[in-house]
């Protein structure tokens, strides 16, 4: 994305984009009561934004220069976009799409399921800590999508339907701790740590002791609130082994050679994309390039097949960023992102313990009542546009936590908890969304208080 | 990655495919044989012999305690017949009732039929029914090669143990799937006629869905068979065919001592439509109907 120099404009003009933003947070919130696609949503607001920009001429038409010094010609809108993160995000899904038809992680899941021998108690442990590893490892969307169906089926099987609604509300709770332990688990996670200029190992070392003692807090509240006991008897014990017995873990496994290649380029994804930033050549290239490069080289098994491949993408997410970032980059043009900027200065300006703490509790609650990426993407441009903010600043860990945790206190504040309620509406279970707030809120208040204490006093 | 139900149902489906039904290995206790015969005494002492030779298989033959009706025990009174024995099955409570269809000679000159009483207890009494040949045929030594046959086979382990115990040691068990062509082939044409689902994806992956569970559940009797050091060999048969036709042609490819169906429907009193009609048809060889 390239850089923008902002003009002042008259203040009629700033708020008339800025009532622009804020309508399209507000449609963003109300997705499901609109019944439109986000990338509906942005597009439209996309479209509305430039054309106004055009019209009064805050927008910066002409050639773009490359780095070799050469001009080019663009749409005014393809420089806006931020082709680094829609390159990583295109990638990885392609690859992690590509590679779960092996069946790989739905051996894993089915192997932990079994391992279980059936106790909900130790059930509800393993499939929080599947939950954490695949939001990590996939994005919280999928972990969600595939631990929620598992629960769904493998509590229907043991006749524990009665505990599924406390397992989907704590896995999807639980997908966005997951989701703060890479640099590539969540959208807000690649925007701001590819703005704040955050190398993956650093982010997964920053982020892992938060996330391990949230998901511990997480599971034992869980255990608390929902009345999730082990198996007592030994009769009990016979029967619920006996019916995860029936479960095969190889039964979605359709070629063993694929399997077996998918856990080497999983391991190999994981590896070279930590070391992407350290790695010559690569480093240049981009996690982009490591993405779209081990998509491509699993979907060589299905090279005659791969426009199916193609069309499994979820296009609504990439073209909601796509938009999202015209018209973010429309505001910036704008000077909206310089006022918000000045109110999140005055946060900023509270300390480095109170504005700090502040900055991420106002990120915690935007994120709860909209959607995260909108928020980080405006957040991360502020910040990096501020002078004297470095990438070890806890400012930065400030947005990340609260972008990424404030989705947990509703169920419209992630797209994975949007999820969870879908998978308990899929089977009859009634949670309003009152009801979600309050079954959530003292897990959310919980994880919010916790990335306080870790990021003002171990990070700051 | 899409957020979609049909992601999230994708992921079920997978799920649950790889939920199977397991076989538990518990074949019924066969203490007590019931062989209703309209013969005399001594004809019937007789064919308790050959049928006792016959069920040599079960794992207590050498200790089955045999009570043997005959015509006088049962045909004479002023009761109807049928009621007398019924009465005296539900006095003795044995664990199966040996029996030949036509008895007391009623509807024997109209051979696609039962007879009234092998049609009231198989309708009546939950105790398993082995049906012999006629007399005429002659009744296979052992159980050797034995099938059980049904259009449901997964997760029955009650049709199967009836199978592991009705085969003889060493013998060969046939356990054969039958799904049904002409409904699977109504639903194609149904699933085609609906803009929403592919219809080409149906008819490729529908047949192989409903044959996989069977044969999912042979392969789980097979092992826990070889896990029990049952020696019986277990010989899948899963494929599609239409109605009794498929289910002959089972029978006359494998030539089989014994066949096992299942008789009774939990909507009806009635014997099912598929067994009846094999039952009438499948004349020449012994049926355990349960």
């Amino acid at each position: 994305m390239i850089p923008v120099l902002t003009a002042t404009h008259p203040p009629w003009m700033v708020a008339g984009f800025a009532v622009l933003l804020a309508v399209m947070v507000l449609a963003l919130a109300l997705e499901e009561v609109l019944h439109a696609k986000k990338s509906m949503i942005t597009g439209v607001f996309a479209v509305i934004a430039l054309f106004a920009g055009a019209v009064a001429g805050i927008l910066p038409f002409g050639a773009v220069q490359l780095p070799n010094g050469h001009p080019i010609e663009l749409p005014v809108f393809i420089p806006a976009i931020d082709w680094g993160v829609i390159i990583i995000i295109l990638g990885s899904s392609l690859f992690i799409d590509t590679i779960s038809r092996s069946g790989l992680f739905t051996w894993t899941a089915i192997k932990l399921t079994k391992l279980s021998g059936g106790d909900p108690l130790r059930l509800l442990v393993f499939y929080s800590a599947l939950t954490i590893v695949f939001s990590a490892v996939l994005n919280n969307v999928t972990a969600m999508i595939i631990v929620g169906s598992l629960s769904a089926v493998s509590l229907s099987k043991l006749g524990k339907r009665d505990l599924l609604l406390g397992f989907l509300l704590t896995e999807g709770l639980l997908t966005n701790i997951g989701g703060l332990l890479t640099l590539i688990s969540s959208v807000p996670n690649i925007i701001l740590g590819n703005l704040a200029g955050i190398a993956f190992v650093k982010f997964f070392l920053v982020a892992a002791p938060y996330a391990v003692l949230a998901t511990l807090l997480t599971v034992l509240l869980a255990i608390t609130l929902f009345g999730i006991r082990p198996l007592r008897t030994d009769e009990e014990k016979r029967q619920a082994a006996e019916r995860v017995a029936g479960f095969d873990e190889n039964d979605g496994i359709a070629s063993q050679g694929f399997f077996m290649a998918s856990w080497v380029l999983l391991a190999g994804f994981i590896a070279l994309i930590a070391m992407t930033s350290v790695l010559p050549y690569l480093s240049d290239l981009g996690m982009g390039f490591v993405a779209m490069g081990f998509a491509v080289a699993s979907m060589i098994k299905y090279k005659s097949t791969v426009d199916k491949n193609y069309a499994a993408m979820d296009w609504d997410l990439l073209f909601f960023f796509i938009y999202l970032f015209i018209v973010i980059n429309v505001m910036e043009h704008a000077g909206v992102l310089d006022g918000i900027g000045e109110g999140i200065g005055m946060l900023i300006e509270l300390g480095d313990t109170v504005g700090t703490g502040a900055l991420l509790v106002a990120a915690a609650l935007a994120s709860a009542v909209t959607d995260n990426v909108p928020l980080a993407a405006v957040l991360g441009k502020i910040l990096s546009a501020r002078e004297g903010i470095t990438s070890d600043s806890p400012l930065w860990w400030a947005c990340i936590f609260g972008a990424n945790l404030g989705g947990n206190f509703t169920p419209i504040g992630s797209a994975s908890t949007v999820v969870a309620v879908s998978v308990m509406h899929k089977h009859d279970l009634k949670l309003s969304f009152v009801g979600f707030v309050k079954k959530a809120l003292p897990f959310a208040v919980l994880h919010v208080l916790l990335a306080l204490v870790y990021v003002l006093f171990v990070l700051g | 990655m899409p957020t979609g139900d049909s992601k999230l149902d994708a992921f079920e489906s997978l799920f649950r495919s790889a939920v199977k039904d397991v076989f538990h290995l518990a074949p019924p206790p066969i203490e007590r044989v019931l062989l209703l015969i309209d013969q005399p005494p001594e004809q019937a002492e007789h064919l308790r012999q050959a049928v006792s030779g016959f069920l040599s298989c079960i794992d207590s033959a050498d200790a089955l305690s045999w009570e043997v009706l005959s015509a006088e025990q049962w045909t004479q009174g002023p009761e109807a017949p049928i009621h007398r024995a019924m009465a005296l099955i539900d006095d003795r409570k044995p664990d199966l009732v040996v029996t030949r269809r036509h008895q007391l000679g009623r509807l024997s000159n109209l051979p696609h039929t039962l007879g009234s009483v092998v049609d009231t207890l198989t309708q009546s009494i939950q105790t398993p029914v082995l049906l012999l040949p006629p007399a005429d045929t002659q009744l296979p030594s052992s159980t050797d090669r034995v099938m059980v046959l049904t259009d449901h086979l997964s997760g029955d382990d009650r049709l199967v143990n009836y199978g592991v115990q009705f085969t003889h040691r060493r013998g060969t068990l046939f356990l054969a799937h039958v799904e049904d062509e002409g409904i699977l082939e109504y639903y194609l044409e149904a699933i085609g006629k609906m803009q929403s689902l592919n219809s080409e994806v149906a008819r490729a992956q529908l047949p192989k869905r409903l044959l996989k569970t069977p044969a999912d559940y042979i392969d789980s009797v097979t092992q826990v068979l070889r896990d029990a050091q049952v020696e019986e060999q277990v010989v899948p048969l899963v494929r599609l065919g239409r109605g009794v036709g498929a289910y002959q042609q089972l029978m006359a490819e494998h030539d089989i001592d014994l066949l096992i169906l299942n008789t009774k429907d939990d909507r009806q009193d009635a014997m099912d439509a598929m067994a009846y009609a094999l039952s009438v048809q499948l004349r020449s060889r012994p049926l355990l109907l349960l």
